[in-house]
């Protein structure tokens, strides 16, 4: 099918499979209106989780284990259900990247994933009773876009102290 | 909002599906349990705020960013969503 997505200031169009789709029946936590997401990729680790129903929403996602490479969680036997969970069927993890544009350091939200059956293309956004994880837990070193491309995320931050801005800043949206 | 007053053991019902349990109070803490349908998230008030804030920023924020959708996505030519300036 193809999905509009809003990118910058203009409409694109992709096409996306069936594979790509997820059902999401409590939606995300503030857009529980919206249910069906395409998971797309953009420069890796990122992915960028699409609403189908809505062109302007969209989430950057990543695998949790990139910033914490120790990262998992607990399904409890209610999101298993909700999940359509079955056996030994494994949940993939994802968490929402917060994007700045001001030269700190993006965040992950590790507090709140969006775990997915990838069997059943059901999910859920998770909030984790642990307190330790955080709802911005800093992104430092991704892995650097080839050049000439817009990169998603600031670069990482040097230990020199200064103040992390990328170095060439050209006057991004 | 609708005020009642329950004691231990007491229950509340919300609509047909939504049951809340006083189970038990000690001092200023209260401790309830919540029965509700599946596809209702149940939180403690301020971490939904948290998480919903911060759901909506990361909304925002991507979109106020070029994104370049992987080049391996067969994709049909963009158009532009506004009128040209």
């Amino acid at each position: 099918m193809q999905l509009r997505v809003l990118a910058g200031d203009s409409v694109r169009l992709v096409e996306v499979q069936d594979r790509q789709l997820l059902h999401l029946p409590r939606g995300i936590v503030g857009f529980e209106e919206l249910s069906g997401f395409a998971l797309l990729p953009l420069e890796p680790p990122l992915y960028l989780l699409q609403s189908v129903e809505d062109p302007t929403v969209g989430f950057v996602v990543m695998d949790p284990t990139v910033v914490d490479p120790g990262y998992g969680i607990e399904v409890s036997q209610e999101e298993r259900a909700l999940l359509a969970m079955v056996g030994d069927d494994r949940p993939e993890c994802w968490c929402i990247v917060t994007l700045t544009m001001d030269g700190s350091p993006s965040t992950a939200n590790l507090r709140a994933p969006i775990v997915v059956n990838p069997n059943s293309r059901l999910g859920s956004q998770v909030i984790l009773q642990d307190g330790q994880r955080q709802v911005r837990h800093p992104v430092r070193s991704m892995p650097r876009p080839p050049t000439g491309h817009d990169s998603p995320l600031q670069r990482p931050e040097k230990r020199s102290g200064r103040n992390g801005r990328a170095r060439s800043s050209r006057g991004r949206l | 909002m609708l005020i009642l007053t329950r004691r231990s053991g007491e229950a509340i019902s919300i609509g047909p599906d939504v049951e809340i349990t006083v189970l038990e109070v000690s001092g200023d803490h209260v401790r309830v349990g919540i029965s509700a349908p599946r596809d209702l998230l149940v939180l403690r008030k301020e971490l939904r705020l948290q998480v919903e804030q911060e759901n909506r920023l990361a909304a925002s924020s991507q979109r106020n960013r070029v994104l370049r959708i992987a080049d391996s996505l067969p994709s049909v030519p963009s158009f532009p969503a506004q009128p040209a300036r």
